[in-house]
């Protein structure tokens, strides 16, 4: 197997970006050199700012450390929203999903959720659900804006109709599915607030932060869940969890201390981060995984510094998108694209013959990797393609036809 | 083999009384047969007659009036016979029947008097409790009652209307303790929705939020997880049906408390006939019709600093 030349699955984990790799490796410097030493542990409270020259220039690539406060403000200025709202930080994204399923199903008694979730998000819900004695009612989605002729109008009615018939009144949304189906998330939550209360909402963001939208500066939501290892390239993975919508502030905050002390939460990071920011270390903190932090850090600050924004990227990666789709077409492969309101940057090819659809994910992913190229395989002949963030190399292209071919 | 004794039964046509009977009667017959006229003789079979058919009327009537005792006798028995099969029941039957089997004995007047008072508020009780009702008065000892529904297995949605008159409702210890039961029940899972209504004092028509003296009552719970719902007294000025203190467990069981002016349980009445909580039930959704949930009125408050 030869090394990858085209890195396409960004929808599964981003490649490293720069500034997250420099303090990756100055981070792996420092445990060589300070363990956990005192140094150690006032940077990790305080930051680099009391460092001498000399010490910046030994560490330069964990400069941009300033706490875990300034890393949340960061990621909250990313995210669009005010920098002084809170960020909840998770090792196990499972433990942020159930952390979210209980806070559903504290209010509400029937939840609508669509067909686009992430399967294993949806086995959490419904395992509370049933835990909780209440109801779950699917939307299913993912062929309508598959229709061309079916637009954002057509998906909110079709939401709102469904939400009213099954009497709900709570909302999991998935802003932009694993398959690269993007829901206009904030405009279904409004419009099913104008005709009932929505007493919770909760909003998977894992592959829309920081590629399709994750605008959450009217705090539209009681909480977004995202991640660093993907779109936003820290590679070392870390869930995230916006809230602070005014509603839901203290109550989120309430039941996080309340299933901490039960122990029914206990994400080492989570519990970190909790006890560094209130000062209330209880002697744990040598078991916590920390490098998620730093990788986050720097690559947050590369986020924050690029020119160009998140949504002009993703038009750039939508016109990708158009290009892979064409040279697919002449290749053997069928894109699966949603109608136009509804695309992102990940797109979905199916191959044209019975022989590879018969194959199983390992196989086609396996015979990608061996043409050089990276990205994610599914039973039924369907690869999943991530775009990159700039226009499209002519060896690229080249190099994407000649895999296509290959593997068809 | 075995050689049981079985009883002995003498057949009635050899009873004295039916041999007696018949061999007098029949030799009186013989001798006015032999000495009368044929007259006499018609006369005495007529009375003889008569007199058999008045025996059997009146044995007819003394046996409607056996009848009657049986019955009465059956009746009283079927208390204790239905009783049989419920032994927590029955032994309350049993100490009770003693009881009063005992006070049967003493000739006070005044004793008497004052037991028959006693026993016609103890009989309205227990009717009430076969009708599925319990009433509490000027006690907060239905609190444990009430617990015991929150805990229980099968309540999943507690539905509750809080009447808030006064800022120091639901502020004693016990209510705290009953507050804490609440929170618990929603860590387990159970739905608490709450709907309060406010005078208007606590609730000014141009204050968005509740007055300072019951805000922090109400945020608490809502921060809880419970869900809450605010209604101002006055808009319910043509529904005075739905001022009211009660709490719907499941589909189990009503509760509704009154209160008196220093917000102490004077009543408290737990019904679990399905017919009192399907009332209770359409008065919640009447109530919820004026609602705002406390959530929505936060939402419209600025950020807190």
């Amino acid at each position: 197997m030869q090394p990858t030349q085209l890195y396409l699955d960004t929808a599964r984990l981003g490649q490293m970006s720069r500034r997250a790799q420099q303090a990756h490796l100055d981070f792996a410097r420092m445990a060589v050199e300070e363990g956990a030493s005192q140094f150690f542990e006032r940077f990790l409270r305080e930051g680099s700012d009391s460092w001498s020259g000399n010490v910046q220039s030994r560490f330069h690539g964990l400069t941009c450390w300033r706490g875990i406060s300034r890393l949340k403000e960061n990621l909250r200025t990313l995210a669009g929203s005010d920098p002084e709202l809170p960020v909840l930080m998770v090792n196990r994204l499972a433990d942020l999903m159930r952390f979210a399923s209980r806070l559903l199903f504290q209010q509400c008694s029937n939840v609508l959720v669509t067909d686009l979730g992430w399967p294993p998000y949806r086995e959490i819900l419904d395992g509370e659900a049933r835990r909780a004695g209440r109801s779950v009612t699917p939307l299913a989605v993912r062929e309508l804006i598959c229709d061309s002729q079916f637009g954002e109008d057509d998906l909110v009615d079709a939401v709102r109709r469904r939400f009213l018939a099954a009497g709900c009144d709570g909302l999991f949304l998935t802003a932009v599915s694993h398959q690269g189906f993007r829901l206009p998330a904030e405009r279904l939550v409004r419009a099913l607030e104008q005709v009932r209360e929505v007493r919770s909402i909760v909003i998977d963001g894992a592959q829309d932060f920081c590629h399709a939208s994750a605008d959450l500066s009217n705090e539209y939501c009681d909480l977004y869940l995202a991640g660093c290892h993907k779109w936003l390239q820290g590679f070392h993975p870390m869930g995230l969890g916006f809230y602070g919508r005014r509603r839901s502030r203290v109550m989120v905050e309430m039941l996080l201390v309340d299933l901490l002390e039960s122990g029914e939460l206990n994400d080492p990071l989570l519990r970190f981060t909790t006890q560094i920011e209130s000062a209330k270390l209880d002697g744990e903190t040598e078991t916590v995984n920390l490098i998620p932090i730093f990788t986050c850090q720097g690559a947050t600050a590369e986020a924050l510094e690029r020119s160009a924004s998140v949504p002009s990227l993703l038009g750039m990666r939508r016109r990708n998108v158009l290009q892979a789709a064409s040279v697919a077409e002449s290749s053997g492969w069928r894109p699966v694209l949603p109608a136009e309101p509804f695309r992102t940057g990940i797109m979905l090819l199916q191959s044209e013959r019975d022989v590879i659809r018969r194959r199983s994910h390992r196989d086609l992913r396996e015979s990608f990797a061996d043409e050089g190229v990276a990205l994610t395989a599914y039973d039924g002949g369907f690869v999943r393609l991530s775009m990159p963030a700039t226009e499209w190399q002519p060896q690229e292209i080249d190099q994407l036809r000649s895999a296509l071919h290959s593997v068809a | 083999m075995s050689h049981e004794e079985r009883p002995y039964h003498r057949t009635a046509l050899l009873s004295f009384r039916f041999l007696g009977t018949a061999v007098i009667g029949s030799l009186v017959m013989a001798l006015v047969a032999v000495f009368g006229t044929a007259p006499t003789q018609l006369a005495i079979l007529g009375a003889f007659i008569s007199i058999l058919g008045g025996l059997f009327l009146s044995y007819l009537g003394q046996e409607d009036q056996r009848e009657q005792k049986r019955a009465e006798v059956i009746q009283s028995l079927a208390v204790p016979l239905s009783l049989a099969s419920d032994p927590e029941l029955f032994q309350q039957y049993q100490v009770i029947s003693a009881a009063l089997t005992a006070l049967a004995q003493r000739t006070d007047p005044i004793l008497r008097q004052i037991a028959l008072l006693k026993l016609a508020s103890v009989t309205e009780q227990i009717d009430g409790l076969a009708e599925g009702r319990i009433v509490f008065a000027l006690t907060e000892s239905w609190r444990t009652v009430y617990e015991d529904l929150l805990c229980s297995p099968d309540v999943r949605r507690y539905r509750s209307v809080a009447w808030v008159q006064h800022p120091e409702y639901w502020q004693d210890e016990p209510s705290k303790q009953s507050m804490r039961v609440n929170f618990e029940a929603v860590r387990r899972g159970v739905l608490v929705e709450r709907i309060i209504l406010l005078s208007d004092e606590l609730w000014p028509a141009e204050e968005s939020l509740p007055s300072p003296e019951i805000l922090p009552w109400i945020e608490e719970q809502h921060n809880r997880g419970l869900w809450i719902g605010l209604v101002r007294e006055s808009d319910l000025s043509r529904e005075p049906d739905l001022l009211i203190d009660m709490g719907i467990y499941g589909d189990r069981a009503v509760g509704v408390q009154e209160l008196d002016d220093c917000c102490r349980t004077l009543r408290f009445t737990l019904d679990v006939d399905p017919q009192a909580v399907q009332l209770a039930d359409s008065r919640w959704k009447r109530i919820q019709l004026f609602a705002r949930s406390f959530g929505s009125i936060l939402d419209q408050e600025p950020p807190r600093t």
